[in-house]
């Protein structure tokens, strides 16, 4: 593709790398990632991947900005509360960067709606911030053959990983084959997360979505990243395809998308429309 | 000596992020698990994935003295 002489300059710390160089960039140009959740994960990732000339994102949430979204969610500021996440995102990325296609997807994201919505893209970004968004993400992303770079956090700690199940790579169920029982996972509410926790976490899956789409270094699929914000340590876990996993396995019993139980706390989860 | 790691959620509930055990030769992922919920969890885990030495490992299989045993649920937060 053609550079113009901004899009040279702006991209020059990404061009002169030679593990990017002009073909890298254009690559990024052309690709195509779709973020779930415009919050804590969504806000760094949307901001790195805008700022490196990811071409088309598209955002889902169904949820306004509130005041005390702002100690984590940077994509949005102070004269953003009430607005839809979607469209506060999409303001922030396109002040950024000129050269970003943004979709918009408000309302809810559904096992009706969700596969539709994410086959335009090449990559999906998981950064929602409930178990059945997380599982049905995982299961649209596998019936769509699409990488999934899943990121998740809570208090102190974070997780990150690829799941890649069309290439023979583990998915989220091969993992947690099911969600937590209720009992078991704390309200939104009561859940307190270390808002530059949030950053870490979300600034390594837009690494690894970059990674991803340049076909560069070593892929996160197949391992499970793990951030300690306390013990300030990494640890690196190799996981494996379960050969008994009941969505991507020979033995598979989930055939397709079916309800998915909502989140105590649904109010804030990331929607579609 | 085995050295058990727990995150997120587990490591709230115990109150601990790491717990030493004394090893039993022969003993398993699954009963290292069951002192670790029975002593510092009041019998409640949740769902979790379990690994030895940072490798992803099942309940049966059998751990070595030294092994270090990390116990991690699912985050939620986004």
């Amino acid at each position: 593709m053609d550079f113009t002489d901004e899009q040279i300059e702006r991209y020059s710390r990404h061009i002169i790398l030679p593990e990017v160089g002009g073909k890298g960039q254009a690559k990024l140009l052309n690709s195509k990632v779709f973020v779930l959740g415009a919050g804590g994960l969504g806000s760094p990732s949307l901001f790195y991947l805008a700022a490196a000339g990811v071409g088309t994102i598209g955002i889902a949430d169904d949820d306004a900005v509130d005041l005390s979204n702002l100690q984590r969610q940077i994509i949005h500021d102070t004269n953003d509360i009430g607005t839809h996440k979607v469209l506060s995102a999409k303001a922030t990325i396109e002040a950024l960067n000129p050269d970003v296609q943004v979709n918009a997807h408000q309302g809810r994201l559904t096992e009706d709606n969700i596969r539709e919505i994410i086959r335009d893209y090449d990559i999906l970004l998981d950064g929602s911030d409930n178990f059945p968004t997380r599982f049905l993400m995982n299961d649209a992303a596998f019936f769509e053959k699409k990488t999934l770079v899943s990121g998740s956090m809570f208090r102190f700690d974070g997780q990150v990983s690829i799941f890649k199940p069309h290439e023979g790579k583990p998915c989220y169920r091969c993992l947690y084959p099911e969600p937590p029982p209720k009992g078991m996972v704390p309200s939104c509410g009561e859940a307190g997360v270390l808002g530059a926790l949030a950053g870490v976490i979300g600034v390594l899956q837009a690494v690894e979505t970059v990674k991803e789409i340049l076909g560069i270094g070593e892929s996160l699929a197949g391992k499970l990243l793990i951030y300690d914000a306390l013990g300030s340590g990494f640890r690196k876990v190799r996981v494996m395809k379960d050969p008994e996993c009941a969505l991507c396995s020979d033995q598979a019993t989930i055939k397709e998308l079916s309800t998915y139980e909502q989140a105590a706390c649904d109010f804030n989860g990331p929607t579609v429309g | 000596m085995i050295k058990v790691l727990l995150f997120g959620t587990l490591a709230q509930k115990a109150g601990r992020r790491v717990v030493e055990l004394e090893y039993e030769a022969g003993a398993t992922v699954a009963a290292v698990v069951d002192i670790v919920k029975r002593e510092y969890l009041g019998d409640e885990a949740g769902i979790y994935m379990t690994a030895v030495n940072e490798v992803q490992a099942k309940p049966e299989e059998i751990i070595n003295d030294n092994d270090e045993i990390a116990i991690m649920p699912p985050f939620s937060g986004g």
